[in-house]
């Protein structure tokens, strides 16, 4: 089993991977192109909207258990007759983002056609979900906004800190559950039962 | 967003090359975008880096032999009052006492120029001659 739709031959002469996010807001999905300008239309009929201003550093992936935190970030010359946009982000506040979806993808692609009559849908190939919004002044004149955001599998690679308690049984399971409430709290025995 | 402010941040995505997209350059492409001709095209690619530069241009010695004679072909007009969108020569300080001349996209109060850290904006320490580039924000 491939990654890659059937039909679609990553070792061809001619392939082309295009790199998408979409960001999930109270206000719906947001559908961006990485590191080009432009406008792709996908086989759904999804617009994806191209930005040079956002930048992503390196993602890292999930493995071996690190829960790698990463950010997107806008960074932008504001036009003043435009509105301020980061105080627009900062009035919507991190609510709007937290704890939604992020995705990465990858278009495939085999003919400079495809760029306007995509075959294959985009692929998704990493999942993350946003944190927060952070804000910066980075230059006289750029503002930038960056939204940071983590994998799906942070705090379980630490201890859960949960004693065998009717308290922290019930905060493992979510309900109140009272098997626990006989539980020895200490390993004395009086006398040995054995031997 | 404004077409201005567009083209700054276009300028911002922009890596900084000599003879491709220094702040002439970029001041020659957003000419060519709101004039219809480009002042520099025989400029184009002709240098490389900050010495090859002054050595094909003067630039940096005479700001204004190598951009009048330019914006006088194509019809552009000098003006004592720019606005914004208008392209002028301005000086700059850059470091230790050395001004530079550089060109700049005026903003209305402040000139926007791309350096090789990025794009800024600054009220310059002597405007030497600004240009009507005839944009309509």
């Amino acid at each position: 089993m491939s990654f890659f739709p059937s039909g679609f031959n990553p070792r061809g002469a001619a392939v082309g991977l295009v790199d998408l996010v979409s960001i999930d807001t109270a206000d719906g999905l947001h559908r961006f192109i990485l590191g080009g300008d432009g406008r792709f239309v996908d086989v759904d009929g999804h617009q994806w909207i191209g930005c040079q201003l956002i930048d992503v550093p390196d993602l890292d992936l999930s493995v071996q258990g690190s829960a790698p935190a990463g950010s997107l970030s806008l960074t932008f010359i504001p036009d003043p007759e435009d509105g301020d946009l980061v105080a627009q982000m900062r009035e919507l506040g991190s609510a709007y983002i937290e704890g939604r979806q992020i995705a990465f993808w990858v278009q495939p692609i085999m003919s400079m056609a495809e760029f306007a009559a995509p075959v294959h849908p985009p692929q998704r190939w990493l999942t993350r979900f946003a944190t927060s919004l952070a804000f910066d002044l980075s230059g006289a004149l750029e503002r930038r906004i960056t939204l940071n955001f983590e994998g799906p599998s942070v705090g379980r690679n630490a201890a859960p800190m949960l004693q065998y308690t009717t308290g922290d049984h019930a905060r493992l399971l979510g309900a109140a559950n009272s098997s626990l409430r006989f539980m020895p709290t200490d390993t004395f025995q009086e006398q040995k039962l054995f031997g | 967003m404004t077409p201005l402010y567009a083209e700054l941040n276009r300028w911002r995505a922009l890596p900084f090359r000599w003879g491709e997209s220094d702040c002439i350059m970029v001041c020659m492409d957003w000419i060519t975008r709101i004039y219809g001709v480009d002042p520099a095209a025989d400029l184009r690619l002709t240098y490389a880096s900050f010495s090859e530069c002054q050595r094909v241009t003067g630039f940096f010695t005479r700001p204004l032999d190598i951009a009048g004679p330019r914006m006088a072909a194509i019809g552009l007009q000098p003006t004592t009052t720019p606005v914004a969108g208008d392209f002028g020569i301005v000086l700059q300080i850059a470091g230790q006492g050395v001004l530079r001349p550089h060109g700049a996209l005026c903003l209305g109060e402040s000139w926007a120029v791309k350096t090789e850290s990025g794009v800024t904006a600054f009220t310059p320490h002597k405007l030497l001659a600004a240009w009507g580039v005839g944009y309509v924000g």
